[in-house]
């Protein structure tokens, strides 16, 4: 495999250059490390390298022996090269493992069996499940997961942007080990990342850039440099910012050997708090985020009423439950105003512009923005910026919040040294106390305590993580007749009348809600119940009919019964299709009911968005609640504002949206993905006769009582009576 | 131990509520039939002689109680069986156990039923009607005058005689005597007239009396000539009107302002310009009406304001009002005895015959439909093949989004919304509508080409039935009355061709919007034979059809355009 790049530039849009023009040579069998500065072009680099920008941006060529990527579709693109993105969730592109190795295979129309044993082989490398939920992985996982579902059309190019930036050490070796032996078997990878400890001893080649067009390259013994560079200019990495940091040997202890929260790590602070003229106040907040699932946390933060405060870092593997704890503790916090700031900076950021967005909850808006490095971007609106940047405003808005605790989730991940380093001045300078959920060494150092997390519980140790305890369950019920089902459920709900019988299909659905897996049965119940309930009264009170019975009289409002009673057969109409759906989506895994809704005659292309759809719902629900918890911790807002807060709060839903999908859409490119194209299925469904046989039955149930129901209709319309069908109408009557 | 399920509490909660308490069903034989009654609404009534059905009636809107014309012999058993809202019943009841009725009144239209006293003016007629449960001789004394005669099952025999207060009335048959007091009225006619005030008519009404403003006032709103037609050709009918259902409600405003309460008979006549009675305004009892179409209501009023509620009729084909297509509402208060009327009020109504307008909004909505389902075809078929995967990722992501914002605009609306009646939809819409066109407008900014909202909305619909189950051809209907739409619209201001300004998409989402508004307007009217008050109509044209679009295309400008920079 070769790959050759010559002249190879990019220019963004609006004619800012971004990368180039550059000229690259390189041969399979090597393990490639692209560094370089945030905006550098790292990423540009390698997306023009796999093909995925192109168009008039792109100048010069590129060639995978001798083919331009840009130019390839479908499962000739997957065949070629392969892409792995940043962020490990985003770009798995299946809900289970199996499906998400098999899916790239899946498009070119490789055999099902050779794709089932491909699968199988990579899977046990990878120890996984194979029918474990992708989002059930942790970062580790699902980062190992896509470089290996990336290549499993065996493309000789692999490309991974940032593969480390989300990982523990743990899981970076792994990753990395990955990698090398990838490398070492002919594959010519490539990836670009800020941490080179653990990835500079193993690569082949570094080649930096240091400012769009400019870069240098290293190679290791034996190896022979490679290529020429041609640069014109040097991006300016700004003034460096000072960051007070403990000594090395204080991470080595607390990081490689984890310790109990709040143990060995004995270390007096490096800034110690200035004292104010007054009384010097020390106070120890203890929070005890008990009710998560994970539980048995607690965590003493302590704060100094005047000046600086402490700096914990929680340390952890990936799925430890760092996140989960940061959650819990601003839940936990009481009356102490925390402000935490998630892992994707878009769903903290909701105004127009960076202006607006530090200043809504007040503060020194010029400084916090010069002290972060954001001060020439003020007017942009945020969710514009790159990473690094909407992460730094992000941190400068938490700050301007003055809170007494501020909750960081991975602050520095995919940050350039010296903006993760103005990330933590800042945050030493503002004198608030800090909780950061972190892998990064760097941020380790900084902090004054070092809190580890294994397993669920602070100090680790004591016991393994837990399974994950999202397991596929898609062997019940096949989903194609779990879909015939649900449709057959609609339209009996649709054909009866009967408040029992339809009581009696509400009951069925819940059934199946209860039997279903993660599913928030009370307060789905607890909805259900209210909006039955309102719309009875509601119906009570205005349908208005002759011949009604009052059910109650309080002054001029008067409750009719017979309105009552419809309300609540509406209700229950629209609880059992509710019940009937949630049940189906919970219990079925979406690559599934993507097969089902195949089966059932849905064009690929619209099945395949569906189920996409589908997968990412929960997201945005979680989105959703994290967005109104950071604005709430922003600050409270009232009146007139309390609508424009609202609206405020699809911005980072559609932002964290559109990132999402373009990094879905490189996924799919990636893996070969063609809307039009003839696809194999590696793990098909499989219906037991008795499963087809119930579908078939409750089928023609269904169109019976639609029949039944179209007869009656004919009759009391008094187009056409038989006298015969009198039994026929006295069922109908009773029971629909 | 394994704790119950809280799911099946409820289940039995819901089931005992329900299943509540058995219907009551009461049946009572009257001169002219049966008078059948339920404490649930009726739908449908059969009444059994034996064997021998003898009424097998349904009824297309329930009632509470009804009058059937059962031919019956004394001493037969009959049976009757209702199908009501809450489930079955039946009662029994033997034709004839009480010898004779009595009624008694100024006039047969307000004569009541005779109880220990009757109101009558010195020297005024009293109509009186016996009617005999049992064969056998009837007398009946008024005033010391007495009058005998032998009447048959079922036969009535009315009289009007002079009576004065002190009288004494009496009847005797079937070896019992029910005895009254005739009594003067409570006030004289120039008393009443000084101390009643007609405060309003509000029409049409609730049942309480106050004014229904989702409907029009002052006015007969009458479906389309052309849509009757056509549904009496094609043999179709959505909702027949039951002939026992009132066509609306009238509210009359009555402030009586003495301490003593007064019996008056409120009077509604329908007259044609001419002054002429229609009798397309028929009262309820079809077989009790005297032809002059008056729907009439003996009060008694208490000191203060009170509203009275009159039914009202229309039987829509007898309904010939010539070229001027107005009607003459004649209101009257009156003692019972007096002929003179203490209150009148007469107002003009205009007849509005929901005109071609609504049947061809319908007729364009059902094109427009048929043109969006074409458009849905092709597109999956073929277009959606040929898209990057940029903009299919895109459009899925999209689509969960609309349909999380849609669930929960349904789930915070549709309760708080039920409480508003008719106004509720403007509630729900200002959720579901603003989030819906709100997303919608960032999408088409990011991405202006023609098929994009299109294929957002087509999945977020699949989503929808997937995951709610809400599949159904109204569903489709609307679905792909939106689609065609979204597309003309689009393409029309330029937006899907790239040009995606504030106004013009500002234009075209308000377009679709209003569009889509007027059409399920349309659509309901004819459907489901509503007719909405201009001011209504017009409500949910500025608001859902206007106004939310708008606020949601200008609220979200700014993120829509900064959203073109991270869009793929």
């Amino acid at each position: 495999m070769k790959l050759e790049a010559r002249g190879l530039r990019w220019t963004w849009p609006d004619g800012t250059p971004g990368l180039g023009p550059l000229d690259l040579q390189l041969e399979g069998g090597a393990l490639v490390l692209v560094t370089g500065a945030s905006g550098a072009g790292k990423s540009t680099l390698l997306r023009l390298l796999a093909g995925l920008l192109g168009g008039a941006g792109r100048g010069g060529s590129v060639g995978i022996d001798g083919v331009d990527p840009a130019t390839l579709r479908g499962a000739a693109r997957a065949r070629r090269v392969g892409f792995v993105a940043q962020v490990p969730g985003d770009q798995l592109v299946a809900g289970t493992v199996r499906d998400e190795l098999a899916f790239g295979p899946e498009g070119a129309c490789e055999p099902p069996a050779e794709v089932r044993a491909q699968g199988l082989t990579e899977i046990t490398r990878l120890g996984l499940p194979d029918r474990r939920r992708t989002s059930a992985l942790s970062g580790g996982q699902q980062q190992r997961l896509a470089a290996a579902a990336a290549r499993a059309c065996g493309a000789p190019l692999l490309l991974l942007d940032e593969p480390l930036a989300w990982l523990d050490q743990e899981a970076a070796a792994a990753l990395i080990a990955d990698l090398r032996r990838l490398a070492d078997r002919g594959t010519l990878v490539i990836v670009a990342e800020h941490r080179l400890d653990a990835l500079r001893p193993v690569a082949d080649r570094e080649l930096r850039l240091t400012g769009g067009a400019s870069w240098t390259q290293e190679a290791r013994d034996g190896l022979a440099p490679f290529a020429v560079q041609t640069g014109t200019r040097s991006l300016s990495t700004g003034s460096s910012t000072s960051v007070a940091r403990r000594e090395p040997g204080a991470w080595t202890d607390q990081g490689a050997d984890p310790v109990g929260c709040g143990q060995g790590g004995g270390e007096p602070r490096v800034d110690p708090p200035p004292l104010g003229s007054g009384r010097h106040v020390r106070e120890a907040i203890t929070l005890h985020p008990a009710r998560v699932t994970r539980g048995g946390w607690t965590l003493d933060v302590e704060l100094w009423t005047q000046g600086a405060t402490e700096r914990v870092a929680l340390v952890g593997p990936n799925g430890a439950g760092k996140s989960t704890l940061l959650a819990a503790l601003a839940a936990a916090a009481g009356g102490l105003r925390v402000v935490r700031l998630p892992q994707d900076p878009d769903l903290a950021l909701f105004s127009a512009t960076v202006r607006e967005e530090i200043a809504w909850a007040g503060g020194d808006v010029d400084g916090l923005a010069a002290q972060l490095g954001v001060g020439r971007l003020l007017d942009r609106p945020p969710h514009a910026l790159s990473r690094g940047e909407r992460l730094r405003v992000a941190v400068a808005a938490a700050l301007a919040a003055r809170p007494a605790l501020l909750l960081l989730d991975e602050p520095t991940a995919g940050q350039d040294p010296e903006h993760a380093d103005a990330v933590l001045a800042a945050l030493s300078a503002a004198g608030v106390a800090v909780v950061v959920a972190t892998h990064d060494p760097r941020v380790v150092a900084w902090a004054d305590r070092t809190a580890q997390l294994r397993g669920g519980r602070l100090g680790g140790g004591e016991r393994e993580a837990a399974a994950p305890e999202e397991i596929d369950e898609g062997e019940g019920l096949d989903p194609r007749v779990r879909l015939t089902l649900l449709l057959c459920l609609a339209t009996w709900v649709m054909v009866v009348d009967q408040p029992s019988s339809l009581l009696l299909l509400a009951a069925l659905a819940w059934a199946a809600v209860w039997r279903a897996p993660s599913v928030p049965r009370l307060p789905v119940l607890g909805a259900a119940l209210a909006l039955g309930w309102s719309t009875a009264l509601g119906q009570a009170l205005f349908r208005d009919l002759p011949g009604q019975t009052m059910l109650l009289r309080v002054g001029p409002v008067t409750l009719w019964w017979e309105g009552f009673v419809h309300g609540l057969v509406q209700s229950l109409r629209v609880a059992a299709i509710s019940f009937g759906g949630l049940a189906l989506v919970a219990s079925t895994p979406p690559d599934r009911l993507l097969l089902a809704l195949r089966g059932l005659g849905v064009p690929w292309a619209v099945a395949f968005l569906t189920s996409s759809s589908l997968r990412v719902v929960p997201q945005i629900a979680s989105s959703w609640s994290t967005v109104r918890a950071a604005q709430a911790a922003r600050g409270e807002v009232r009146g007139a504002r309390r609508l424009r807060a609202e609206l405020d709060a699809l911005r980072p839903l559609i932002a964290r949206a559109v990132r999402h999908a373009a990094v879905l859409a490189e996924s799919l490119k990636g893996r070969g993905f063609d809307p039009a194209g003839r696809r194999t299925v590696a793990h098909p469904l499989r219906a037991r006769p008795a499963e087809v046989a119930l579908g078939g039955a409750v089928v023609l149930l269904t169109l019976a009582a639609v029949g039944a129901r179209a007869l009656f209709l004919l009759y009391t319309s008094g187009l056409w009576y038989a006298p015969a069908l009198r039994p026929l109408y006295a069922w109908v009557r009773a029971w629909l | 131990m394994r704790a119950t399920p809280p799911g099946d509490a409820v289940s039995v909660t819901l089931l005992l509520l329900a299943c509540a308490s058995p219907v009551e069903l009461e049946a009572a034989v009257e001169a002219r039939g049966l008078h059948v009654r339920a404490d649930a609404s009726i739908e449908a009534v059969r009444v059994w002689d034996g064997a021998r059905l003898l009424v097998d009636e349904r009824l297309p809107e329930p009632l509470g109680e009804l009058h059937l014309a059962v031919p019956w012999e004394a001493g037969r058993a009959l049976r009757v069986e209702a199908r009501t809202r809450r489930g079955p019943a039946e009662a029994a009841v033997t034709a004839g156990p009480a010898p004779c009725s009595l009624r008694a009144g100024a006039l047969p239209s307000a004569a009541l039923d005779v109880t220990d006293r009757v109101a009558a003016l010195a020297g005024a007629p009293l109509w009186l009607e016996v009617v005999a449960h049992r064969a056998g001789p009837v007398e009946l004394e008024l005033g010391g005058e007495v009058g005998a005669r032998e009447l048959r099952v079922g036969e009535a025999w009315t009289l009007s005689r002079a009576a004065a207060p002190g009288d004494v009335l009496a009847l005797r048959c079937g070896g019992g005597v029910t005895t009254a007091q005739i009594v003067a009225p409570v006030s004289e006619l120039e008393e009443v007239k000084t101390a009643l005030k007609l405060d309003g008519v509000a029409w049409p009404a609730d049942r309480a009396g106050r004014p229904d403003p989702s409907r029009p006032g002052d006015a007969v709103p009458l479906p389309s000539p052309a849509w009757e037609a056509f549904t009496r050709r094609a043999g179709l009918g959505w909702r027949a009107r039951d002939p026992h259902a009132p066509w609306a409600w009238v509210g009359v405003s009555l402030v009586w302002e003495k301490e003593e309460p007064v019996d008056v008979i409120v009077r509604l006549r329908m007259l044609d310009v001419d002054g002429a009675p229609l009798p397309a305004f028929r009262p309820q009892m079809r077989g009790a009406e005297d032809g002059t179409g008056t729907v009439s209501s003996l009060v008694r009023l208490r000191p203060g304001p009170q509203a009275v509620v009159l039914p009202v009729f229309v039987e829509e084909a007898a309904l010939v009002v010539g070229r001027d297509e107005v009607v003459r509402r004649r209101l009257e208060v009156s003692l019972p005895g007096e002929a003179a009327p203490v209150l009148q009020e007469e107002a003009t109504l205009p007849i509005w015959r929901a005109g071609s307008a609504v049947v061809v909004g319908a007729a364009v909505g059902l094109g427009v439909s048929v043109v969006g389902l074409g458009l849905l075809l092709v597109g999956a078929l073929r277009w959606l093949p040929r898209q990057p995967t940029e903009l299919l990722t895109l459009a899925a992501l999209y689509a969960a989004l609309l349909f999380v914002a849609g669930t929960v605009a349904q789930v915070v609306g549709i309760g708080v919304a039920t409480l508003l009646g008719p106004y509720g939809v403007l509630l729900t819409a200002l959720l579901d509508d603003l989030l819906q066109t709100a997303l919608l407008a960032t999408l088409l900014v990011a991405r202006p080409a023609p098929g994009v909202a299109s294929l957002v909305t087509a999945i977020g619909w699949t989503l929808r039935a997937v995951a709610l189950g809400t599949v159904g051809p109204l569903e489709l209907l609307i679905l792909t009355m939106r689609v065609a739409l979204l597309e003309a619209w689009l393409w029309g201001t330029g937006v899907s061709r790239g040009r995606p300004g504030a106004l013009r998409l500002l234009v075209a989402m308000v377009g679709v919007q209003a569009a889509a508004t007027a059409i399920g307007l349309c659509w309901t009217s004819l459907l489901y034979r509503l007719t909405f008050s201009s001011s209504y109509v017009l409500l949910l044209l500025v608001g859902p059809g206007v106004l939310y679009p708008a606020i949601a295309v200008l609220a979200t400008r700014r993120v829509a355009t900064s959203l073109r920079e991270i869009a793929p």
